[in-house]
């Protein structure tokens, strides 16, 4: 091997060197920012909460210990999700708390389907302790959202309608 | 002779009803009163409601008692709303109050003194909200309606109805009713509650219960006037279907609401103060939970 085809194999080995430490220093600072990112982020989803007049809450056990915005009626909504505007305070009185539904925007919004898809409509009915929002066929059949999404329609669900009403913040 | 003017007056109050039910049926008037309350332009109500619950075993004797006064304003043409709860703990005096505005898309509340402003992105579902009387309608339209007499309310002329809801919502009343009982009781809740299998068919409750519903209704307009329900229930171990210390409790809850200015101007002026609204950092005194929503 010759002194010019020495010097250029170092010289490459020098460029790659660099190539490498830059990228890593640019991986580091980036994670850094992302992180910072994050961070605002989550400080703007809980500001954003508060300052709309809800509760900003967090719990290990729940949505995967993602900070939550906990409406009045203690329906809630991921933080991120409620300052990205997907959704709103809650006027779905028959929500049910996590402990018996677990997520419970999923049946809700599976509820709501199934039933207009089995040519039902949502009505929302008066109760002295609240309207309670059911689906109603056009025979005069009724169900509780609740039942309807887990293919149950009738069965018996007003130990939970009662519990989660009174569930209060 | 006078015997049988008798049996014929008596015969005659016999079908009284039937003879103020002659002019529209039942279904007729379902009908009607839900055309009319979809047709709504402006109106207000008020409401009184009152909650009585007394809590009894061999060494006690204890009652809770709360009354909440309800006014609110709809004006769907202009798409805004108010309502204005006062609730009095009757015991200790207590008195709490909680208003809510809705207009220009916006919504505020007013607890105590404090106001808050909601980021609303579902404007046409809040202002569902506040028009309240088509789900007074709608518990008319799942119940079994009966026309029982006739009379006037402000001057016009109603029949009387009284309704008797389906299943759903008669167990979802008195289940309820159950919860919110305990919330003052000196008495634990039973473990059985915890439970999602307890079931109302499986207790006696329904025998030992009474829910109610009376609504006077406009002949001219098909209008819901006014509607009362009545909810009592008693609550024993053996009611219940549990094993526990014997104790009682009776629960009584009357809510009454009338319905007025029906299309006249009904103006919602959201106060200047309201500007000063800070972030809601607690939630609501569990009295207003007595009855039912935290939400109004």
């Amino acid at each position: 091997m010759d002194w010019w085809s020495h010097n250029r194999r170092d010289k490459s080995m020098k460029f790659f060197k660099n190539i490498l430490l830059s990228f890593c220093i640019l991986v580091s600072l980036s994670s850094g920012m992302l992180a910072a990112m994050a961070e605002d982020s989550a400080d703007q989803a809980r500001s954003y909460c508060v300052k709309s007049g809800y509760l900003y809450s967090s719990s290990p056990s729940v949505n995967s210990g993602q900070g939550m915005c906990v409406f009045p009626d203690k329906s809630w909504c991921d933080s991120q999700a409620f300052f990205q505007g997907t959704c709103s305070r809650s006027l779905k009185p028959n929500i049910l708390p996590g402990y018996v539904s677990g997520y419970e925007g999923m049946w809700a919004q599976s509820a709501e389907s199934i039933c207009r898809s089995s040519g039902g409509s949502l009505r929302s009915v008066h109760t002295p302790y609240g309207d309670i929002t059911m689906c109603a066929f056009a025979d005069g059949r009724t169900c509780d959202l609740k039942s309807m999404a887990e293919g149950r329609c009738g069965r018996d669900m007003w130990q939970v309608y009662a519990r989660s009403w009174l569930d209060s913040p | 002779m006078k015997s049988i003017l008798t049996i014929i007056a008596f015969i005659s109050l016999l079908y009284l009803p039937v003879v103020f039910a002659e002019d529209v049926s039942v279904d007729q008037l379902k009908q009607m009163m839900t055309a009319s309350a979809d047709n709504l332009t402006t109106y207000t109500y008020t409401r009184s409601a009152e909650n009585t619950i007394i809590y009894s075993n061999e060494s006690l004797q204890d009652k809770f008692a709360a009354v909440k006064a309800t006014e609110g304003k709809v004006n769907l043409t202009v798409q805004s709303g108010w309502w204005s709860h006062q609730l009095t703990d009757i015991g200790t005096g207590q008195v709490f109050s909680w208003q809510g505005y809705f207009s220009n898309g916006t919504e505020y509340w007013k607890e105590g003194d404090n106001w808050t402003q909601f980021i609303i992105d579902d404007p046409d579902a809040v202002m569902a909200d506040y028009n309240e009387l088509p789900s007074q309608v709608a518990l008319l339209n799942y119940s079994n309606l009966s026309i029982t007499g006739a009379q006037t309310i402000d001057g016009e002329d109603c029949y009387i109805i009284a309704a008797e809801p389906v299943r759903l919502i008669k167990e979802t009343i008195l289940g309820t009713q159950i919860y919110a009982a305990y919330l003052s009781s000196p008495f634990p809740m039973p473990d059985e509650f915890d439970n999602k299998d307890f079931d109302l068919d499986n207790s006696s409750i329904s025998g030992n219960s009474n829910v109610s519903v009376t609504a006077w209704v406009s002949k001219q307009t098909s209008q819901l006037r006014r509607i009362e329900i009545d909810s009592s229930l008693t609550l024993t171990p053996s009611i219940l279907n549990i094993e526990e210390q014997d104790f009682t409790i009776q629960s009584t809850l009357q809510e009454r609401t009338d319905y007025g200015n029906f299309g006249e101007s009904v103006q919602i002026v959201l106060p200047l103060e309201s500007r000063n609204y800070s972030p809601r950092t607690k939630g609501a005194d569990w009295r207003w939970a007595v009855f039912g929503l935290v939400e109004p």
